[in-house]
């Protein structure tokens, strides 16, 4: 503010100095009244501050301020020439309307300060709660106004008990009353000084929004005085800058008034009406006096729908216009003048030191956040660049879908993925419909819906698209809902598309590759099938043929070639028999699995074997406690067992009784089987693992065929199991059998 | 024996098979009266021809499974929808070179198959299936 510094005040008086120098051509003297409205209070410190800092002397006017009360209305006061100047409510443009010659100067107050005051134990926060209710309002102080709140609500004011104004606040605390016409600046703070807690209702919530402090002057004067009416109006506006930014100056100079103190009235209540005011007066925001003409129709036309005002007037006489009056090309020349100074003015005040300062130190700040700001737009931009090299990297394909608005974003990749130019593909949904499989949609369809009504925690498939080249290719898509509304519904989903057409096609060729392998295994099978059975039949003939055959009658030299032609014959029959285990073996592993427990299952395998255990006397042990039982082929258990026990007791030592433990553990994905004995052992420096191929056998004169462990190993792979063996020659052997657990739930 | 002689019919292809089981039948049985058809259709036909003089009728039919025209599992099916009377006291022995358990579980899901045995026949086999039969 220009007073404010005293750098600025030498430029203030030159420019004040051109002012008066160029405005005296015309001023003549004046002395005029102005009729406040109310007692003295921080409502009209405007007035105050341009009398106390000389405004009014400056423009050569002299200044009577004379206080209001019920007997003083403002408006009657002017009209009967006994004030010059007068200040009431936006209710002066119905003594307008009504014909009562009289001009606006500026409205103080940008929103009326009118409420309806009530106490918060009376329960009154709404216009309606007032139906009934006593309401002490004076016409002259708001009412007309406050009607309008009640008509605009559809309620008719005679619904109220309108009691004439007592202006005392004690009324409503002694329940004479239970709502008061009121100022929020003003009355609100005294209820509360009170010991009381005030409840009120504010016109401008219902739709009205008047004006509220409003400089008024006659006709008369404005015509035949205009000079004295622009210099009056040009001082009070700037006494009122000045009262607002100075509050508490002016709050000390009120009291100072006569009958402030005698009011029982404090600095702080001044303080903060001036707080309350600066709501209303808004001015930081809007110049003061500032006047709109639609707003002043606005006002009108409430007042004619409330009936006070029969014909909508023309609004030309009652807005003052200072420049309009005051056209002398002179004094335009004195504005043109100021506007220069003004200029100059600010281009020296720039240049002022504290401002420079000031300045300085703006721009220092600016400048370290332009920095800061500059650093964090890089971070982010390096952090955007990383992603989207990324998401090109990985021919990631982008997709946003905003449901609410049904705006659908592809990224640059996602067309680019089907051989399209992004500005070839619009960004909608039925792009994407119109490019998806149709063998694709209806499934696609429902998942998008449940994942959208939230049934399904992702959304993710495997769609064929159409390329641009007409080609289907291979897509993942998946999402997640970014945000649901209230009931769960999705409202936003963002999702990728990655290209899997390689990995798919690979996917495509294997399944084919392996039905082919199946294909081939079972034609395998078959084949063996009938190459063994058909076989097996002319063989078995041969047998029965020799059988029937008389040896008596053959010369010695036939007779030996017929006992080669049946050794041939069984050694013929047996490797079929051999050959059909081991198929039957194979056909055994399509049988289901179940839970198995060691001990009944070796307790079956044992009865089997009964006889050749009783005979060569052997000892079977058995510890299941580690791994009790397992889910597996009930069959390919029991060959195992058997194998390996037959084995035991065939390959015993020959001077000692076969003992042989059967044992379970744990382990892992697996549960092992031991099978140990006190047998011959095996030479495994010598033979390896070859212990385990067909036809394999390390022991002479045993009726071994060399195609149980074959086959046992082969059904333990089959199911996804391990077999192992350690041995020491004359000491014995230990085989260890991995048999894979199966889940439950795995068929 | 309910009967004092086996009337057994053969149902083969193979000559060579049909021939020895009538030599070994013949040769631990007393005096069977076998006959020998070389697939499922002759054999149905066979019994059709009989439907009416149920003495007829063999006791016992030795199937084997790989015939042309008609196979065993086919003349099973054909012989369960007959319902003639005397044919629910005819036995019918699988007879057959497979040793498939496959072959072996399917046979025992027939109600009319009394029993399973591989080729060839011998004394002991020839035994048990009279034994199963009687």
């Amino acid at each position: 503010m220009f007073e404010g510094h005293p750098t600025h005040c030498k430029h203030c008086i030159i420019f004040l100095l051109i002012l008066i120098s160029v405005s005296q051509l015309f001023a003549a003297d004046d002395s005029v009244r102005v009729q406040l409205k109310w007692w003295h209070q921080f409502q009209f410190a405007g007035y105050y501050a341009a009398e106390k800092k000389g405004y009014y002397q400056e423009q050569g006017i002299k200044v009577k301020l004379m206080p209001g009360d019920p007997m003083h209305a403002p408006v009657p006061q002017v009209l009967n020439n006994e004030a010059d100047f007068g200040i009431t409510g936006s209710d002066l443009v119905v003594e307008y309307a009504n014909g009562k010659p009289l001009v606006a100067l500026g409205a103080i107050f940008q929103h009326s300060p009118y409420t309806i005051l009530s106490l918060k134990n009376k329960n009154i926060y709404v216009p309606s709660d007032l139906i009934g209710k006593r309401l002490m309002a004076s016409p002259d102080q708001g009412w007309t106004e406050l009607k309008a709140v009640f008509l605009r609500e559809g309620i008719a004011p005679d619904s109220l008990k309108i009691l004439s104004h007592s202006w005392r606040n004690t009324d409503l605390i002694e329940d004479k009353a239970d709502a008061i016409t009121a100022y929020i600046s003003v009355e609100v703070n005294q209820l509360r000084k009170m010991g009381v807690d005030p409840s009120y209702i504010l016109p401008i919530n219902y739709g009205i929004d008047f004006y509220g402090d409003v400089l008024f002057t006659q006709k008369k004067l404005a015509e035949s005085e205009p000079l004295l009416v622009q210099k009056f109006t040009t001082a009070s506006f700037k006494g009122w800058a000045y009262a607002m930014s100075h509050t508490s100056e002016m709050a000390d100079y009120i009291l100072s008034l006569p009958g402030v103190k005698e009011r029982g009235v404090t600095k702080d209540d001044l303080l903060v009406e001036a707080e309350a005011m600066r709501k209303l007066i808004l001015p930081d925001l809007v110049e003061i006096g500032h006047m709109n003409e639609g707003r002043w129709r606005h006002i009108i036309e409430i007042h004619s729908r409330l009936g006070l005002i029969r014909d909508i007037p023309d609004l030309t006489g009652f807005l003052y216009d200072g420049t309009q009056k005051v056209s002398s090309k002179f004094f335009k020349n004195a504005v043109y003048i100021s506007i220069i100074v003004l200029s100059l003015l600010l281009i020296s005040v720039l240049y002022g030191f504290s401002l420079r300062k000031a300045v300085k130190k703006r721009t220092e700040e600016l400048e370290a956040e332009i920095i800061e700001r500059a650093h964090a737009q890089q971070l982010l931009r390096i952090s955007e660049q990383r992603l989207e090299m990324a998401t090109v990297a990985a021919g990631l394909g982008i997709w946003d879908w905003d449901i609410t608005n049904n705006e659908v974003y592809f990224n640059d990749q996602w067309k680019m993925m089907l051989g399209y130019e992004p500005d070839e593909l619009a960004n909608s949904f039925s792009t994407f419909e119109q490019l998806l499989h149709p063998n694709e949609k209806a499934g696609l369809m429902q998942l998008l819906n449940d994942h959208l009504e939230g049934k399904s925690e992702i959304y993710q498939a495997m769609i064929r698209m159409r390329t641009k080249d007409r080609r289907w290719k291979w897509v993942l898509t998946m999402s997640k809902a970014s945000k649901r509304d209230e009931t769960g519904r999705a409202i936003r989903l963002s999702g990728i598309h990655l290209d899997i057409d390689n990995i798919k096609q690979k996917e495509i060729e294997l399944r084919q590759l392996s039905q082919e392998l199946m294909h081939s295994n079972r034609e395998l099978q078959q084949f063996a099938y009938i190459t063994s059975h058909n076989l097996r039949a002319p063989v078995a003939n041969l047998i029965s043929l020799l059988s029937l055959f008389d040896k008596e009658h053959l010369s010695e030299r036939n007779h030996v070639f017929l006992e080669k032609m049946e050794m041939s014959v069984e050694r013929l029959h047996a490797t079929l028999n051999d050959l059909n285990e081991i198929l039957s073996s194979r056909a055994n592993m399509a049988e289901k699995d179940q839970v198995l427990y060691f001990d009944q299952e070796l307790k079956k395998v044992l009865e089997l074997i009964s006889e050749e255990i009783r005979i060569k006397e052997a000892v079977i042990h058995a510890d299941f406690s580690r791994a009790p039982s397992i889910l597996f082929s009930r069959k390919v258990l029991h060959s195992i067992l058997l194998n390996l026990l037959t084995n035991a007791i065939k390959y015993r030592k020959p001077d000692q009784a076969p003992e042989i433990t059967v044992s379970t553990e744990e382990d892992g994905e697996f549960v092992i089987l031991y099978v140990k004995d006190n047998g011959m052992g095996i030479d495994l420096e010598k033979y390896g693992n070859k212990i385990f191929g067909l036809y394999q056998r390390f022991h002479d004169n045993k009726d071994g065929k060399g195609l149980g462990l074959y086959i046992i190993k082969n059904q333990i792979e089959a199911l996804e199991g391990k077999i192992a063996v350690e041995s020491i020659v004359n000491k014995g052997s230990m085989f260890h059998v991995f048999l894979k657990k199966k889940k439950l739930s795995y068929e | 024996m309910s009967k004092p002689a086996h009337h057994i019919l053969l149902v083969d292809d193979d000559d060579v098979t049909n021939f020895l089981s009538r030599e070994m039948l013949k040769i631990y049985l007393p005096s069977p009266q076998i006959d020998t058809v070389l697939n499922g259709q002759e054999a149905i036909d066979f019994l059709h021809a009989r439907a009416d003089q149920p003495e007829l009728l063999p006791d016992i039919i030795l199937l084997d499974i790989n015939m042309p025209v008609m196979d065993g599992w086919e003349f099973l099916a054909e012989f369960e929808k007959l319902k003639r009377p005397g044919f629910e006291k005819i036995h019918i022995i699988m007879f057959t070179s497979s040793v498939y358990y496959e072959d072996i579980d399917k046979a025992k899901t027939y109600a009319i198959v009394t029993d399973i045995f591989s080729k060839p026949l011998d004394e002991s086999k020839i035994n048990d299936i009279i034994s199963r039969c009687s």
